[in-house]
């Protein structure tokens, strides 16, 4: 079951630059918030500060009615709040087992018993059992997306954070993992926020969207709202006129 | 009717591995006019080491066999390398994935366009800066006064690869390879990039490669697409026909994405046949 997400008035400097200017923010219990915006309009900063990432920040964060202080997080906030990150490439330690890596979490939480709860944990993201004596090399880019949904997945967090999960993958691979994360978004009742620069996937995942631009949220929007093509900012405009750009123009051309 | 401007035939790339040759590429037929081509298909497929094989840039051990391959109607493999070498740059270039590690991170963008200019149309010292600054307006750089002087990690991945692209046409070639051009970028900022290097290859009657891993984006932007599987070309398609497409890849690849306005509860999944890589 999930838990709620409030932030109020995030302000974050990163020396000159504002990076964040008195965000504010609602993810309820159970559902997914997307944020969408161009590189450097903050919105991978919102989840860094949740996360404990980013030490110095104002305003005021809470995650599941406790507030958040700094960059201190307890085990048990740890426990609830799980990150996938962008590029599986990096963030899997080359040289564990896939097992090594799965087991890490089963440890630092006193999960239990990791020969029934890896296996368990790989069946549920859809990957081999066979994956789990390899090494991460030895997976394709999908494959190691899925050790980490699944290395996240482990503890049963509340709150899965989602920093543009499919950037970099293809497109072929990019639908298996939206369709997983989907799928276990809904069947675990997460509070998920996914970041991504692809409205088309924010869309696909979340019926409420946020647009951000220069550490600001410019609109709020939902995903009905973004497939009608309903947007008042000039950014949001920007971002769907991107997503169907390649359409306008093969029409235009078929004319 | 004159040599197409590229023609490669029986296309093999193949890395020595523990078990005998891997074949990368194989047995690849194409020929580029005057047109905007496309180059489809996942990691892997062997799309970039084409590319690189028509530029003898394939990295050893990789060795690289072909029936026919022709710039201009010159064979290139009876080429020497040092000639070869001359063709690329010049009349053939390529731009790279990510302009971050494309550009020499310590030398100024003018510094860098400047050597292009000095090297390929042997312009001095100020021609070369001035004809510099037109190539960066060319290109929709706002203030190229300003963006000469600054260093590549002091301007934008967009910017960057603008500069990339300005430093490729500096030789003015007839063909460009374009590897992933805007993969490293923002969807807003793609656009501008595509509309750019579209504008300046139709003004100048180029020849263009544009090598992607996005069907929808290279069938907006090419006249012809070739889908590739496996280090195979699978389909060949007219851009405006590509809702025809026969081949099952082809047809997955394009319902596999997400799109705005057409809702659905679960993307369809690319099944793969091991037909389709024989």
């Amino acid at each position: 079951m999930g838990a709620d997400i409030e932030i109020r008035g995030l302000c974050v400097r990163f020396g000159s630059l504002q990076a964040l200017d008195h965000v504010s923010l609602r993810a309820e219990a159970g559902s997914c918030l997307g944020l969408v915006g161009e590189s450097g309009s903050g919105k991978s900063t919102v989840l860094r500060v949740l996360t404990g990432l980013v030490e110095q920040w104002e305003g005021r964060v809470e995650v599941a009615g406790r507030a958040l202080m700094g960059g201190r997080r307890d085990l048990e906030f740890c426990r609830q709040v799980q990150m996938v990150f962008q590029d599986p490439y990096g963030s899997l330690h080359p040289r564990h087992t896939i097992d090594a890596i799965l087991d890490e979490p089963i440890s630092i939480h006193r999960l239990g018993n990791a020969s029934t709860l890896i296996p368990q944990a790989l069946a549920d993201v859809g990957l081999p059992q066979d994956v789990r004596f390899r090494y991460p090399h030895q997976l394709s880019g999908g494959q190691r997306q899925r050790v980490a949904v699944a290395r996240a997945l482990l503890p049963a967090p509340s709150i899965l954070l989602l920093d543009e999960p499919t950037s970099a993958l293809d497109v072929s691979v990019q639908a298996e993992i939206l369709n997983l994360l989907v799928a276990l978004q809904k069947k675990r009742r997460l509070t998920s926020i996914l970041v991504s620069h692809n409205l088309a996937v924010v869309a696909h995942m979340c019926p409420r969207v946020l647009v951000m631009d220069q550490g600001r949220i410019v609109e709020e929007l939902s995903s009905d709202a973004l497939d009608a093509g309903e947007a008042s900012s000039s950014q949001a405009r920007a971002l769907i006129a991107a997503s169907r750009h390649a359409r306008t123009q093969a029409s235009n051309a078929r004319q | 009717m004159t040599a197409p401007l590229l023609e490669v035939a029986g296309l093999t790339v193949s890395f020595p591995t523990r078990d005998g040759l891997h074949p990368v590429v194989r047995d690849v037929s194409f020929t580029v006019g005057r047109e905007k081509v496309g180059i489809v298909g996942e990691s892997g497929s062997g799309k970039s080491m084409t590319a690189r094989a028509i530029l003898d840039l394939v990295p050893p051990p990789g060795r690289v066999s072909a029936a026919r391959l022709a710039f201009a109607g010159q064979d290139l493999r009876s080429m020497p390398t040092r000639e070869r070498a001359k063709l690329r740059g010049k009349r053939i270039s390529m731009i790279l994935q990510d302009p971050r590690h494309a550009l020499n991170p310590v030398m100024t963008i003018g510094a860098q366009l400047a050597e292009t200019f000095r090297l390929h149309k042997g312009a001095n010292g100020r021609q070369a800066r001035e004809r510099s600054l037109q190539a960066l307006n060319a290109v929709h750089i706002r203030d190229p006064a300003r963006v000469v002087d600054l260093y590549p990690h002091e301007i934008s991945g967009g910017m960057g690869q603008r500069v990339m692209i300005a430093m490729m046409l500096a030789p003015d070639p007839e063909l460009l390879l374009a590897d992933e051009p805007t993969s490293a970028l923002d969807a807003t900022v793609e656009a501008g990039i595509l509309e750019t290097l579209d504008e300046l290859v139709t003004a100048r009657g180029m020849g263009l490669v544009l090598v992607s891993h996005d069907l929808d984006l290279v069938s907006a932007f090419c006249d012809r697409v070739l889908v590739f599987y496996a280090g195979r070309i699978v389909e060949e398609l007219d851009a405006r026909n590509l809702r025809a497409a026969q081949h099952p890849y082809t047809q997955g690849l394009m319902a596999c994405v997400p799109r705005l306005g057409q809702r659905r509860t679960e993307l369809p999944v690319l099944r793969r046949d091991a037909s389709w890589a024989r």
